[in-house]
């Protein structure tokens, strides 16, 4: 049963921060963030509410202008300072490399087009013109999310908020992302709803092997889902480490005071 | 000869509490201890001596004060303080291994995927991960009827077991076992002590908890005694 596996440790970084910032306000927003994102990996943010996690996670996404430091991804067409793309380019990115799933689903769908179209409309944007096979690659992952796939002509603003989270993710999948942000993809729904959700990302993201930042305030979202832990505090990064290691041996104050808020039933 | 697997010099550790009057306790002082390939190491001292603390340590999860902990795998050397995060998860997936008596569940997935997941991750074929997990799914007494069941509702021992086959279902170089016997039944307990002691054949180095005495004279090459830093045959 022995597998002689040599350790992959000089492989570049998928996106790499170096000295981020972008501030509002005297520590509002984010500021000399380092960070480094791998392939595969699931990279969790977490701090409380205004730490400045979700600035980042835009600025990481190119979603936001920073005001100094650097952004390069390793795309699939060599090394790109994200802030120094033009436009058509980095929208080429967004649309073909990466995901965003968004706290709300309703901030990442069509509401008024069908299931179907909002899952398909990401293929044609990258060049798929081909009605059937489109049709047939929404209805696989209507399953892989576990909707019903006779609800694909239904819009979903007829859906559940669980079930629209769950379309919100097959409409980001279905393009074979390299790279997925996420925005508390849990935060919005019911607890009794949010296992499913939280299991079928766990799930996809391994099968996929893409990589992930993931903004959360819950510990328990982070737990489960991610790697390795970036702890944000007044918008700088208080501590980094293996998740286990963060939750079970916190090292700065603030940490040890967020970890140990945690209600444990 | 033999062939060191673990080497571990001079650790210490203390936790700092910042929130309740900045409170800290050492709970490891120079600890100093060698494990060969094949070995079982069996820490040994009372409740509040460290042993998970240093368990963990090894493991990364705690963060070490002062000292080294060298692992030895073929040419390469390893100093776990000193690694940063992306080569200790790769150190994890492969050659170090750290056992509980708990099972971490996520809700919804199902046993027999937990015992085959570390295989998976491996790159296995699904049909190797799956009759290696059927195997010692079977080897400790969980029931079939279960397999497709998440673990949510089973007993603490079922958990435990199921979490012990899923840690055995691959080899790896550094095997740390947090109690795997507490609480477990004669029989059970009879066939973790088997698992441990073939992984040992297989070359594992091992560093255990046992407070049952009998699994402890099984499996035990040396015990190590925290308190005086001291190895008993």
């Amino acid at each position: 049963m022995m597998m002689q596996t040599d350790l992959i440790l000089n492989q570049q970084p998928l996106m790499q921060a170096t000295q981020l910032t972008r501030l509002y306000g005297i520590n509002k927003g984010c500021q000399q963030i380092d960070l480094e994102l791998y392939a595969g990996e699931v990279l969790g943010i977490v701090g409380e509410s205004g730490s400045g996690k979700s600035t980042l996670l835009r600025c990481l996404a190119g979603i936001e202008a920073i005001d100094s430091g650097t952004v390069d991804y390793d795309s699939s067409a060599g090394l790109k300072r994200l802030h120094d793309l033009a436009e058509s380019e980095r929208r080429r990115l967004i649309r073909q490399e990466w995901g965003f799933i968004q706290q709300n689903p309703r901030d990442g769908l069509h509401l008024d087009m069908s299931a179907g179209a909002n899952i398909g409309e990401r293929l044609m944007a990258q060049g798929e013109r081909h009605y059937g096979k489109i049709r047939q690659q929404a209805l696989d992952w209507m399953q892989r999310v576990e909707l019903d796939p006779k609800r694909i002509d239904d819009k979903p603003k007829t859906f559940s908020g669980g079930m629209q989270q769950r379309l919100q993710i097959a409409r980001n999948l279905v393009s074979g992302p390299r790279l997925l942000f996420m925005d508390e993809p849990t935060g919005g729904l019911d607890v009794s709803v949010q296992a499913r959700v939280l299991d079928l990302i766990r799930k996809l993201v391994r099968e996929l092997n893409v990589a992930v930042v993931l903004v959360t305030h819950d510990i328990g979202v982070a737990r489960i889902l991610a790697d390795r832990l970036i702890v944000m505090r007044d918008s700088r990064i208080i501590e980094t480490g293996l998740t286990d290691q963060i939750l079970e041996d916190p090292q700065a104050p603030y940490t040890q005071l967020l970890v140990s808020s945690i209600l444990r039933v | 000869m033999n062939q060191t697997i673990l080497d571990v010099q001079g650790l210490s550790k203390t936790f700092t509490l910042h929130n309740q009057d900045q409170t800290s306790y050492e709970v490891l002082k120079d600890i100093n201890l060698r494990v060969y390939k094949g070995e079982c190491i069996v820490l040994h001292g009372p409740s509040g001596m460290g042993k998970s603390t240093l368990l963990r340590c090894l493991y990364a999860s705690y963060l070490c004060d002062t000292g080294h902990i060298h692992l030895y795998d073929g040419e390469q050397i390893y100093d776990i303080t000193q690694l940063n995060e992306r080569v200790l998860m790769q150190l994890r997936r492969h050659k170090i291994v750290y056992v509980s008596q708990f099972l971490r569940i996520i809700p919804r997935v199902p046993c027999l995927q937990i015992v085959m997941q570390p295989m998976l991750d491996l790159g296995y074929e699904i049909e190797q991960a799956e009759q290696r997990a059927t195997e010692l799914l079977n080897r400790l007494n969980i029931p079939e009827r279960l397999w497709s069941l998440s673990p949510t509702t089973f007993s603490g021992g079922e958990q435990q077991r199921i979490n012990i086959a899923r840690e055995f279902t691959v080899h790896r170089p550094l095997m740390l076992l947090d109690e795997p016997t507490a609480s477990l039944d004669t029989k059970n307990r009879e066939t973790v002590v088997e698992l441990i002691l073939q992984a040992k054949s297989n070359g594992s180095a091992i560093i255990g908890i046992f407070h049952d005495e009998s699994s402890r004279k099984r499996v035990a090459d040396r015990l190590f005694d925290l308190k005086t830093g001291a190895f008993y045959e």
